[in-house]
């Protein structure tokens, strides 16, 4: 198995001294998608947050084969596009193409390999359209895809997910699916939208209280009603 | 949700929002300069300053109104400052009258003073509001970096930018809460709550923008698509401008 996250004894503790992780140990393969399930408050997008170098816990984590350190944050933050569950905080620039631009320009990229990439990632999350529109006045859908068009822009490895189908309408939450379904990148997805990780990860990891509670494979772990129940969660509809 | 942007213009391709912001800069810099050292009694000066400064918003196509409201939003602070300047100011008196016991008096020196104030501060009010319309704030932030801004003046310039539109929102949201469960007047002890979550949550807001500008790369640096280039128009609109103040102070003479 190619490794492309490697995470060994991850422990985490926020300034309030809520223990946030705790001995977290997990691997994710290259072009796996893997869905991270758990109650609120089981530390589900502070894990996420160590995986793009924004918070440093106790442990070790490797991205890319690269450990994590002020030394490979750039490299790490290029090849880990994270989006985050509040579409608000993550358009901050007065356009959709200055959002879209942003992470691109930070790579020192050439000005047209900039713009192509920009385009191409507006075309792919079909926002084109939206490319000169103001970020705060669109929709919340349209929110949705632009800030999917911001990582892409970045051509990452890893695509990170936080809560990426809430607040979505039904049809805005089915066009994501089948667009996170047509990419191959490495995918971790932290929800507690059960239906959204049976489509679309092959293995699931439980959180509870920031320990890891139990990995495997997602339609095994789905089915097993009284494990999800114990934890807060709720079987998929699907299953 | 309604947003107003500080550099709604710059996109119009207009002769302005076109010129290199760095030349853009220094030329409303130096007319602020002419403003701040023209003396208050030369009237014709501020009045020619004003001409150009209306046929700059013409070029630049931009509504008066636009920049009547920008002005109008500094203006309460320079009056604020001034207003007591023709009492208190001793000379000459030009009116003086009594309530209750208190004499008030206002003396032409302190009226002087006082329009001095009000004059150079919708001047340059106008000055400001012209550049940074047809400028990209991005590209103004660049540009003041080019000319040796202190990078920790350019952070608190980037992010108040970022964070005022945060702030907005946030008070409009309280709003919304306040007035969903509202049914007598809005006490102060409430206002005063509010105050405080609404600080709070614009606290939490700024800090998730900030960890998603880390996570896309950003170190600190303002980076912008367009490298910067002089080019002949730039410096022609330079010395234009520059030519034509130099021109109106040999004309009305008299700097204060």
């Amino acid at each position: 198995m190619d490794k492309v996250i490697e995470i060994v004894n991850l422990t985490f503790t926020y300034p309030d001294g809520t223990k946030a992780l705790q001995n977290l140990s997990l691997e994710v393969a290259a072009g796996e998608s893997i869905g991270i399930i758990g109650p609120n408050g089981a530390g589900k997008s502070t894990l996420l947050l160590h995986l793009n170098g924004i918070l440093k816990g106790d442990g070790l984590i490797k991205v890319c084969g690269l450990e994590i350190n002020a030394a490979n944050l750039a490299s790490i933050r290029k090849k880990v596009g994270l989006v985050f569950q509040d579409a608000d905080s993550q358009l901050f620039m007065p356009s959709v193409f200055d959002d879209v631009a942003f992470g691109p320009l930070n790579l020192d990229w050439p000005k047209e390999k900039i713009i192509r990439e920009v385009d191409s990632a507006l075309v792919q999350t079909d926002t084109m359209h939206l490319k000169d529109r103001l970020s705060h006045h669109l929709s919340y859908g349209e929110k949705k895809r632009t800030c999917l068009a911001t990582v892409l822009a970045m051509k990452p490895e890893i695509l990170v997910f936080d809560e990426p189908s809430s607040n979505l309408d039904p049809r805005h939450r089915r066009d994501l699916i089948n667009f996170l379904k047509k990419i191959n990148h490495t995918k971790v997805i932290a929800t507690h939208d059960l239906d959204f990780v049976l489509q679309l990860c092959s293995r699931v990891a439980l959180l509870d209280n920031g320990r890891l509670v139990l990995e495997g494979e997602t339609i095994a772990m789905l089915k097993n009603n009284a494990l999800l129940e114990s934890h807060g969660l709720e079987a998929a509809h699907g299953i | 949700m309604e947003h107003y942007y500080f550099d709604e213009y710059s996109r119009n391709q207009s002769i302005i929002s076109r010129l290199d912001p760095r030349i853009k800069i220094i030329t409303f810099l130096a007319f602020i300069f002419f403003i701040i050292f023209t003396s208050a009694q030369n009237i014709y000066s501020f009045a020619y300053y004003g001409l150009i400064l209306i046929m700059l918003t013409i070029f630049a196509k931009i509504p008066f109104l636009f920049i009547l409201k920008r002005i109008l939003t500094i203006i309460p602070f320079a009056i604020m400052v001034a207003i007591f300047m023709p009492f208190l100011k001793g000379g000459t008196p030009i009116a003086r009258w009594r309530i209750a016991q208190i004499h008030f008096t206002i003396s032409r020196e302190g009226v002087l003073i006082f329009w001095n104030c009000f004059i150079k501060a919708v001047l340059s009010a106008s000055c400001l509001a012209i550049l940074g319309s047809t400028t990209k704030f991005a590209d103004l932030l660049k540009g003041l970096i080019d000319l040796k801004m202190p990078k920790i003046i350019i952070m608190v310039l980037s992010f108040m930018y970022r964070y005022i539109f945060l702030a907005e929102d946030q008070m409009m949201k309280i709003k919304y809460a306040v007035a969903a469960r509202s049914c007598a007047r809005p006490k102060i002890r409430a206002f005063s709550g509010r105050l405080s979550v609404f600080f709070i949550h614009v606290y939490e807001k700024a800090e998730m923008v900030y960890i998603a500008m880390c996570a896309r790369g950003f170190t600190g640096d303002i980076k912008t698509l367009d490298a910067f280039r002089i080019k002949p128009q730039d410096i022609a609109f330079m010395l234009i401008i520059i030519a034509l103040l130099t021109f109106i102070k040999s004309l009305t003479g008299g700097y204060g």
